[in-house]
């Protein structure tokens, strides 16, 4: 029996990236499983740690086009979206695409650019499309951003408001690496093995099917309760003041599709709706100033809804 | 932390149906048919209100509260500040009063407010909690209060425990497991038969107690009385003319003092009869005045006091009222003797009161009584050659210089010296000497009948023995040889009256025969069977139920077979052991919180049921994985066989 088209693509790309991206296979998985899902992937972590360079494997390992935004203060709203110039010779104004023209788009450092240009970089994630002088421009499909920001400097950053984080699929933190993946790091390193020395090894059309044989992957509608009732069980929780919103269960549910396929399933399980609620949850909650006082974790918040909702099958 | 889940309605109505259950095993208290309305009106709006809102946990308690006080006090008819009294003191008032009690609120009202209790509170562990029958135990509770009220035997135990059989199948299984059914009802028949014997009651020291603790002593007024002969004391109105009306009996002597044993109770709705072949006799009394004290006219055997709110002594037949009383009717029993039979009647020292003592006596007074006798063994024979010494040989004294006091000296000085007393001393001299003899005896003072009419004056005062004879119970007797019986009179005195006429003398006699040794039964040490029966029966039940329960259970699901079935099983199996398996994990948490439990063949036998259950219930493909989810089944039981001991006997016992 042969593995589904998105398992098959799910294991160029994961193998292809952990060329350079070592000792971290769960978070090289549930990238490209947002990759999969189609959704917007948000790397948080301290300085270091391979975000941008998770980032830049991702958006090399797929045969299409990719741009990279450096968010800084004086990144303005057109650069990220285009303008239109106007074009002396042909006495017309043309548009000139941004940065966000392209399959995938790294957003680094998303956290220092200014509200406005986050907005603007936030609304074509949410359109997928960038709308110009009332001309609509339509953004390349697939359409992937992965965003990097850094958690612990506060100076000249400007926190990404809860609204936005809502248009992540997932929030990943890719963490300190063990001695053996750290050495292996640096081997990688010595070796001259980089992001750049990847190769595409997946074409477009490809990815495109193994995308569309996601969002067709079969889903029992126990589970969908299920994922509903873990995204109201947020809302009830006496630590959150905002639980997940109604898109939090959409995303529970496109998340736990394509987490399947890196399993070779094409149909969702409770434990898959278990695995993605922590990076699809936690950036969506909002806790209460006590909770935030007593130190409380989002990922702590999730872990407690997910210990308490009946699972499907486990009445009893 | 579990997750709150709604239970099945018929969960929540087995829990209510068990502490219905529990608070109708009062009935001995109360009669079941007086509980039905207060129990019933109490339960019914609760159960109402716990199944409208179940699911709310905030509110559900207290609303089915509200609601089931709302139908006691419409029930009861009773305002909220006499279930605030029922809280604190019905149970009290009715272990001081006569079973069965009257069901007044202010006394019935503790069994449905403990039913709701146990109710409420079993409904919330049932929905809180992951072990079922754990909202059995506040039923539980209320059926070890019950049984210290009184112990439950026979076809009530029977019934009692095959509802409680049934209420806990019903909340376990989605189905009746007949096998338990069958367990509670050999368990219950073996409780009602070995349950026969003497219970604890919480009532045996619980009496009513007295504002005013000492009145003088009837004995002591007697001279007063017998000074002014013509006060009226009180009048009668009956079918037939009443011989003896005793006020008090006097069972206790020092060698100074008589006074009275027992304790009082509040009247209930009766008292059964404790005589053989009763039959029931009943006189409106009214009181003219001069009665003093708190007693009131009585009988040996009292039925039903109406009229008046009264104490009595159920062994003694001592009515007594604090708050007075102009008239009340009483109804009392009195036993068929056969003349020709009484006479052959052995003594019967097991009633209260027959073992009392005399002091410190005389040797003298010792040796007269058994020279009376002819030291014959005691027997009613005896009793009555006693009471026939004293007629032929004493001289009763009713006018002049009366002689007083009715202790050892005064006592001795009657016997053997001056042999010339009052009815007082004749009584207590008779009494006395029958202990001595070892004849069961008391000393009661009250009232003759009147010679004409139906007023009782303080002429008709009177002291008199009175002695224990088994079948007939207590039975006057009369040594001064001067007590009227009146002709029109069919009753015990007068073929006591025919009996002594026969009396051979004491040459002729010959000795009865032996009666059987009374049990020494000591109240002190009586065992609490029937408490201690329930308190081993119970857990015993439980231990030797569970693995049934467990058995038949495992049973149906393989009978049924699904995959799902397989995944039950598995969970329950682990958490017998001790793996903490919640409702919030799948298959595969499941198996991570086995792995320090489980070695690793059972480890992969749970993930192969895992793959099977996610195979089967949500792929959306037709897929038979019924053989592999079964397959990991007994895989994982025969790994958890080979766990220590131990720990496979502590799962043995676990649901």
């Amino acid at each position: 029996m042969t593995a589904p088209k998105s398992t098959l693509a799910y294991q160029a790309i994961a193998d292809n990236v952990q060329r350079v991206v070592r000792g971290k296979p769960e978070v090289v998985r549930y990238a490209v499983a947002a990759l999969l899902a189609e959704g917007h992937l948000l790397v948080e972590d301290v300085p270091g740690l391979g975000k941008t360079t998770l980032a830049r494997c991702l958006a090399r390992s797929v045969g299409g086009t990719w741009n990279r935004i450096q968010f800084t203060p004086d990144l303005l709203p057109g650069d990220v979206t285009g303008v239109t110039v106007y074009h002396q010779k042909t006495e017309q104004f043309e548009f000139h695409p941004g940065g966000v023209f392209a399959n995938v788009v790294l957003a680094d450092e998303v956290n220092r650019g200014t509200p406005k240009t986050q907005s603007a970089l936030l609304e074509v994630m949410s359109e997928r499309r960038v709308t110009v002088d009332s001309v609509a421009h339509e953004v390349p499909h697939p359409f992937l951003v992965v965003a990097t920001q850094n958690p612990i400097e506060m100076e000249g950053t400007y926190r990404l408001p809860e609204a936005q984080l809502d248009r992540f699929l997932m929030r990943l933190s890719v963490g300190y690496p063990d001695l053996a993946a750290e050495v292996l790091v640096v081997m990688s390193d010595a070796a001259r093995v980089g992001p750049d020395d990847l190769e595409p090894v997946i074409d477009m059309p490809t990815l495109r099917a193994a995308i569309t044989e996601v969002r067709g992957s079969h889903i029992a509608p126990a589970i969908c309760e299920y994922a509903v009732r873990v995204a109201a069980a947020t809302r009830e929780h006496a630590a959150v003041r905002w639980g997940a919103s109604p898109r939090g269960s959409i995303a529970l549910v496109r998340a736990a599709q394509a987490l399947a396929a890196t399993e070779g399933r094409l149909f969702v399980t409770p434990d898959d709706i278990k695995a993605v609620a922590e990076p699809v949850l936690s950036h969506r909650l909002v806790l209460t100033p006590d909770a935030e006082l007593n130190q409380r974790r989002p990922a702590e918040v999730v872990a407690e809804v997910l210990g308490t909702v009946t699972a499907p099958l486990a009445a009893g | 932390m579990s997750m709150p889940t709604v239970a099945r309605g018929s969960g929540l109505v087995a829990v209510y149906l068990a502490a219905s259950v529990a608070g109708l095993l009062f009935g001995p208290v109360f009669g079941v048919g007086a509980l039905l309305l207060p129990v019933g009106a109490t339960v019914l709006p609760a159960l109402a209100v716990t199944l409208w809102l179940r699911s709310r946990e905030a509110w559900r308690a207290m609303a089915a509260v509200f609601a089931g006080l709302a139908g006691l006090l419409v029930a009861l008819r009773a305002d909220p500040s006499a279930v605030f009294a029922g809280v604190t003191d019905s149970w009290r008032l009715a272990l001081q009063t006569t079973w069965p009690a009257r069901p007044e609120p202010e006394v019935v009202v503790f069994v449905p407010l403990l039913v709701l209790a146990a109710a409420v509170f079993g409904v919330e562990l049932l929905l809180r909690l992951r072990a079922p029958l754990v909202s059995l135990l506040p039923a539980l509770g209320v059926v070890v209060l019950s049984q210290a009220y009184a112990a439950a035997g026979g076809v009530s135990a029977i019934l009692a425990a095959v509802a409680f059989a049934a209420c806990g199948a019903v909340i376990v299984a989605r189905g009746i497991p007949w096998a338990a059914v069958a367990l509670g009802v050999v368990g219950a028949v073996a409780l009602g038969v070995v349950s026969s014997g003497p219970a604890l009651s919480l009532r045996t020291d619980e009496f009513a107690p007295l504002a005013t603790p000492r009145v003088a002593s009837p004995l002591d007024e007697l001279p007063s009385r017998l000074a002014d002969p013509s006060t009226p004391v009180f009048e009668y109105t009956s079918s037939a003319p009443v011989d003896r009306w005793p006020i008090v009996v006097l069972d206790e002597f020092d060698g100074v003092n008589w006074t009275p044993g027992g304790g009082l109770r509040r009247m209930g709705t009766g008292l059964p009869p404790a005589v053989e072949s009763p039959t029931s006799r009943s006189a409106e009394v009214r009181m003219l005045g001069s009665l003093d004290g708190p007693w009131l006219p009585s009988q040996t055997w009292p039925a039903t006091v109406e009229g008046v709110d009264a104490l009595v002594d159920p062994a003694r037949g001592t009515l007594l009222s604090e708050a007075g009383a102009s008239s009340y009717t009483l109804t009392w029993w009195e036993p068929q003797v056969d003349p020709v039979s009484l006479m052959g009647k052995a003594i019967d020292p097991s009633v209260p009161g027959a073992k009392a003592g005399v002091g410190t006596a005389p040797a003298s007074v010792h040796d007269l009584a058994e020279k009376a006798v002819g030291r014959m063994r005691s027997s009613f024979r005896t009793a009555l050659l006693l009471e026939k010494y004293m007629r032929d040989n004493y001289e009763l004294v009713t006018t002049g210089d009366l002689p007083v006091g009715h202790g050892w000296p005064q006592l001795e000085r009657f016997l053997t010296v001056e042999k010339r007393g009052t009815r007082e001393q004749f009584a207590a001299a008779y009494v006395a000497m029958a202990r001595l003899l070892g004849i069961p005896a008391r000393l009661v003072v009250g009232f003759a009948g009147p010679d004409s009419g139906s007023v009782v004056r303080n002429r008709d005062a009177l002291a008199w023995p009175e002695v224990a004879v088994e079948g007939v119970g207590w039975v006057a007797l009369d040594p001064t040889g001067s007590a009227r019986v009146s002709s029109a009179s069919n009753g015990l005195p007068r073929v006591l009256e025919d009996t002594r006429s026969d009396l051979p003398s004491p040459d002729e006699m010959v000795p009865p025969e032996l009666p059987p040794a009374a049990p020494d039964v000591a109240p002190a040490r009586r065992v609490p069977w029937a408490l201690a029966l329930w308190l081993l029966v119970v857990p015993v039940g439980w231990l030797l139920a569970l693995p049934l329960l467990v058995g038949v259970r495992s049973w149906r699901r393989r009978r049924s077979g699904t995959v799902a079935d397989a995944w039950a099983e598995v969970r329950d199996r682990l958490r017998r052991h001790g793996v903490a398996v919640t409702s919030a994990m799948t298959v595969r948490d499941a198996a991570t919180a086995a792995r320090p439990v489980v070695d690793p063949p059972t480890a992969d036998a749970l993930s192969g049921l895992a793959m099977a259950v996610d195979a089967t219930m949500w792929s959306g493909a037709p897929v038979d994985a019924r053989a592999q989810a079964w397959s990991a089944v007994r895989a994982v039981r025969s790994g958890l066989a080979r766990r220590p001991w131990k720990a496979r006997l502590r799962a043995a016992f676990r649901y």
